[in-house]
């Protein structure tokens, strides 16, 4: 009985947007990369939804995190504009660790004691964290290099150096991971979002990047608009098996090119088996979607999900549990939506 | 003119000094008259109340202050305002004790008027009675606070219209008015000589009053028909009105004071929640309407149209209202207060007493119920917001959700409340199995569909169309007695399209088959129900259906509800629930009613007529009540026929409405 309630909740929270951004992104014709972790299960819906329709599945899964990119881009400082933004208070020590993940033994053994105590405070010292930065720019480039050879040659084993332009999919919502694949590959990113905060063109270091927002464009957190002000609980079902994407190494086994790391789980990756059956009642009603030509406009798909997010008794409290998502980047750990909200 | 208005008009000075003088004179006698009160709560016994409350952890100064939004500096002071207000109001004294719960558990206090906390402590806690901590119901999701600060009192031009059948009344709007924080004139209605008098004489008298009209009237038109005949047109011509009347029978017939108490709590004698509310008026220009939100011991039901929608159509067709959901944000007991410009088509229009239905009036089914749940549509179609009042938060508020706030439970919830009865009954549609793209109809339509493949009919809709207007030509010949079965409905559709009795058959079947196809199971209802049927209870199955009884079978079996109930089906016995035959029937066959409770999703067939015969019954949501109920809007409202419209948005309010209420 339970497992055929998390189907039903499936179908009627993640539904009607799926079915929305489904057609939006079918209409594209263009190869897409779902990026991590909300990517997983998109890209297996929209795979779904392309076979329903008898169209060839033009989507590939893609490993990637904004802490990943932060700490694969230490070493260029095009990328501070990113790593840097957001409040911060400690150490530089404990800025290496929890924003750019870098392991204790490895700040040990580059930087000095001093360096390691020094007090933060971003967005204030933006300038002298730069420096610090900057000044250690040998020690960082030495420390990223493994990851960045395998993370290009992973890339590279996905064919995303192929297209002259890049075609990603997430649901949003600055773009952050966007630019810094641009920065990354040389090349200009085209993201394809649910929801985007600042859409249309921009230059960036010389690449013309594209941002498309299907839901809603123009929108930052904060302003009112409630599927993103609240869109932690479209990102806490919507994530992948495994935890925050933090690492990855050309592995030394045979037969197999990559080995993965990942942090930690949360209790939607723990209880996996649940989160699958509230998927498996998603991709239920996006084939029924497709079979049957049923799209949805704009506002209904808002409406679902309003009525969702700010309504107590909306979500099962057998699903409970699975509505919590890291918020490591931000300090904030564990973070329940549903708490958050007042709604449980 | 009165020498009060020469003196106010021509002297102001000496009005506004005479009128402070009698105000102290006031002030003087409130303190006087209050000192029982005090004393009372210096007394040892209430003191000990107070004592004993807090001792239990029951009585939370700060947190009762900051639930209702006032500022008692006292625990004396504030407890007294919490033992007034829970005699009739579901206002809570801590986080500790639930005092609507305790009510409802124990139903013998309530009826008793006994002060819920009081009993508690003295009695309840040693006699083990049910008691819960605190825990709204519900919780308005744009709690409203004000922006701007309260006025002491109030400039607006307001109307007070109360239609006076008890007399004692009088006596409690002249307490309510002594200190109302405006001034007022008063339009009354009263249904016998005398009562208009002692209105005149007592009302006048107030400080607060400018004048007092009154007119005797017929006993017609309930509290509507006086108010708009006598003084419809004048009420325009006021920035507020506040809309009362002196009914203790407020409902089925049962005397129920806690309701008029506590309507008139929160629309005439809280000043603070007064104060609160005409700086709500002040602020919104849109505020067009306000009343507390439905008296929380009524049923479940309360905000259904019931069974008042058909009586609907003269209010409807003349404003102009769009009737697309059941429930409704309504004032219940027809008590408000408006903006008259909110409701300008209701008091500008003529009326005469002729205009309205005769007595007697039934409980329910009458345009006077109608026109009481249009008043807030009205306003709404004028462009106007209703307020609310909602006592348990002290919050005001523009959220109509409270209409279903009492539909939360859990499958654990449902199975206790129905674990004290012996004999449990279940309607079977929407209760305990749904279609899986939920419109009833769709199976007509699919065989439709089917028929038109096979080049037999035309067009599916008109087939659909003649196929149901075939089943009511039988009810008509019938005469409406009984009910029909879909065997016979296909044999007259027979001639129609040139069958034979043995195709008409295979229809009738097919019809049933592509139904039954779609059929899935209401998994938590079945699960209750096959509980209820292993525990050793009996557990009746009744549907008004056109199904016969083995085809009902069938659909039952499909969802897991094999064996061991006893199915009551209108098309074979004749007997339906809608028109009140089968609870009829029931009753004499089900032992001590309080022995038996019915289970379903039809307000009037499986709540209120049941209850009309002295039956309990649960009254749980269908699937399309629990979907607008979240928020969303009816698909099926435009054409409930439309295939593409099914298919969307059908799975999605069946699967939805799976559990028949919110919070599973």
């Amino acid at each position: 009985m339970v497992t055929q309630n998390f189907r039903q909740f499936g179908s009627n929270f993640l539904g009607p947007l799926a079915v929305y951004f489904c057609e939006q992104l079918s209409q594209q014709k263009v190869p897409f990369y779902f990026l991590a972790r909300e990517g997983y299960f998109l890209h297996n819906i929209y795979n779904r939804y392309q076979q329903a329709l008898g169209m060839p599945d033009n989507g590939q899964y893609l490993l990637a995190s904004r802490s990943f990119m932060f700490r694969l881009l230490l070493d260029d400082e095009r990328s501070y504009e990113f790593s840097l933004k957001g409040e911060f208070t400690g150490t530089f020590y404990e800025l290496l660790r929890s924003r750019f993940m870098i392991s204790n033994s490895t700040i040990q053994r580059h930087f000095d004691k001093k360096v390691q105590t020094t007090i933060i405070n971003l967005p204030d010292d933006d300038s002298k964290v730069r420096q610090l930065l900057l000044s250690q720019a040998k020690h960082l480039a030495e420390i990223v290099a493994p990851t960045k050879t395998a993370y290009l040659a992973y890339l590279n084993s996905l064919g995303l150096n192929a297209p002259s332009v890049l075609h990603i999919v997430d649901l949003g919502y600055s773009g952050t991971i966007q630019k810094l694949m641009s920065l990354l590959l040389e090349k200009p990113v085209t993201g394809h979002y649910l929801i985007s905060s600042k859409p249309g063109m921009t230059t960036f270091h010389g690449q013309e990047n594209i941002m498309k927002g299907y839901l809603k464009q123009s929108v930052t957190m904060g302003d009112g608009y409630v599927p993103l002000d609240r869109s932690m609980f479209l990102e806490a079902l919507l994530t992948s098996p495994n935890g925050q994407f933090q690492d990855v190494r050309l592995s030394e086994l045979p037969g197999r090119d990559f080995d993965f790391y990942y942090g930690r789980k949360v209790n939607a990756q723990k209880h996996i088996h649940e989160l699958e059956q509230v998927m498996a009642g998603v991709v239920d009603y996006v084939v029924h979607a497709a079979k049957h030509n049923i799209g949805f406009r704009q506002e209904e798909v808002e409406s679902s999900l309003i009525q969702h997010m700010v309504k107590p008794h909306m979500i099962p409290r057998a699903l409970w549990h699975l509505f919590a998502i890291d918020d490591d980047v931000a300090g904030n750990g564990t973070v329940d939506p549903l708490q958050f909200f007042g709604l449980r | 003119m009165s020498y009060k208005s020469v003196i106010k008009h021509q002297y102001p000075l000496l009005y506004a000094f005479l009128r402070s003088v009698k105000k102290r004179i006031r002030s003087v006698k409130y303190y006087l008259k209050s000192i029982p009160t005090r004393i009372k709560y210096r007394g040892e016994a209430d003191l000990g109340l107070l004592t004993l409350a807090k001792k239990h952890g029951h009585f939370d100064l700060d947190w009762y202050n900051d639930h209702q939004h006032s500022a008692f500096t006292s625990d004396e002071q504030a407890f007294a305002d919490y033992l007034h207000k829970s005699m009739f109001s579901n206002v809570n004294p801590s986080p500790a004790f639930d005092t609507e719960i305790y009510q409802k558990c124990n139903v013998d206090i309530y009826h008793a008027g006994i002060n819920p906390l009081a009993h508690y402590l003295n009695f309840g806690l040693n006699e083990g009675r049910i008691s819960m901590p605190a825990s709204p119901k519900w919780r308005p999701s744009d709690k409203l606070e004000q922006q701007q600060a309260i006025s002491k009192k109030t400039d607006k031009k307001i109307a007070l219209c109360f239609h006076i059948f008890y007399e004692d009344f009088i006596d409690y709007y002249a307490e309510c008015l002594a200190d109302f924080p405006g001034q007022v004139d008063i339009f009354i209605s009263v249904s016998k000589e005398g009562i208009d008098t002692k209105a005149q004489q007592q009302l006048s008298q107030l400080a607060t009053v400018n004048k007092v009209v009154t007119a005797i009237v017929p006993n017609r038109g309930r509290n509507f028909g006086p108010m708009l005949v006598e003084f419809g047109k004048q009420l325009l011509n006021y920035d507020l009105l506040c809309h009362m009347h002196s009914k203790k029978s407020l409902y089925s017939g049962r005397e129920q004071r806690q309701w008029a108490d506590y309507l008139g709590e929160y629309l005439l004698k809280d000043q603070a929640v007064l104060k609160r509310m005409l700086a709500h008026f002040d602020n919104d220009p849109d505020c067009g309407i306000y009343y507390p939100t439905s008296f929380w011991m009524m049923p479940n039901w309360v905000n259904h149209w019931l069974k008042n929608k058909p009586h609907s159509g003269r209010w409807v067709t003349q404003w102009g209202l769009s009737l697309d959901r059941d429930f409704l944000a309504y004032p219940v007991g027809g008590m408000f207060w408006a903006r008259p410009q909110a409701l300008k088509q209701l008091f500008d229009a003529d009326y005469s007493y002729d205009d309205f239905p005769a007595e007697p009036l039934p409980n329910d089914g009458s345009e006077l119920h109608a026109l009481e749940r249009c008043i807030g549509l009205l306003a709404e179609k004028n462009g106007y917001k209703q307020l609310f009042y909602y006592p348990p938060l002290g919050a005001f508020t523009h959220d109509q959700s409270f209409v279903l706030a009492n539909y939360v439970n859990s499958a654990d919830g449902i199975a206790n409340q129905l674990a004290p009865f012996t004999t449990v009954s279940f309607d079977v549609f929407d209760t305990l199995v749904r279609r899986k793209y939920f419109v009833p109809d769709y199976a007509k339509l699919k065989l439709a569909n089917y028929l038109c493949e096979q080049g037999k009919i035309n067009n599916p809709n008109d087939f659909v169309k003649q196929r149901n207007n075939a089943e009511f030509e039988v009810r008509k010949a019938k005469q409406f007695i009984g009910d029909v079965a879909i065997d016979e409905t296909y044999q007259a559709l027979a001639s129609t399209f040139n069958w034979s009795e043995q195709l008409a058959a295979e229809y009738a079947e097919l019809e049933f088959a592509f139904d039954l196809d779609m059929i899935e199971s209401k998994d938590e209802m079945v699960e209750i129900a096959n509980n209820l049927i292993l525990s050793g209870k009996k557990v009746l199955v009744v549907s008004d259906t056109y199904y016969s009884e083995p085809q009902i079978t069938r659909m039952l079996k499909k969802v897991g509800l094999s064996h061991g109930y006893h199915l009551y089906v209108s098309s074979e016995l004749g007997l339906r629930k809608d028109n009140g035959s089968m609870w009829k029937k029931l009753k004499t066959q089900v032992g001590p009613a309080d022995s038996f409770i019915h289970v379903g999703d039809n307000v009037v067939a499986d709540a209120q007529i049941p209850g009309d015969f002295g039956l309990q019954n649960m009254h749980i949501l269908n699937p399309l009540d629990k979907w607008q109920a979240a928020g969303w809007q009816n698909p099926f409202v435009d054409d409930g026929l439309d295939e593409q419209q099914i298919m969307k948005w059908g799975p999605l309010v069946s699967n939805f409405g799976r559990f028949p209420f919110l919070g599973e």
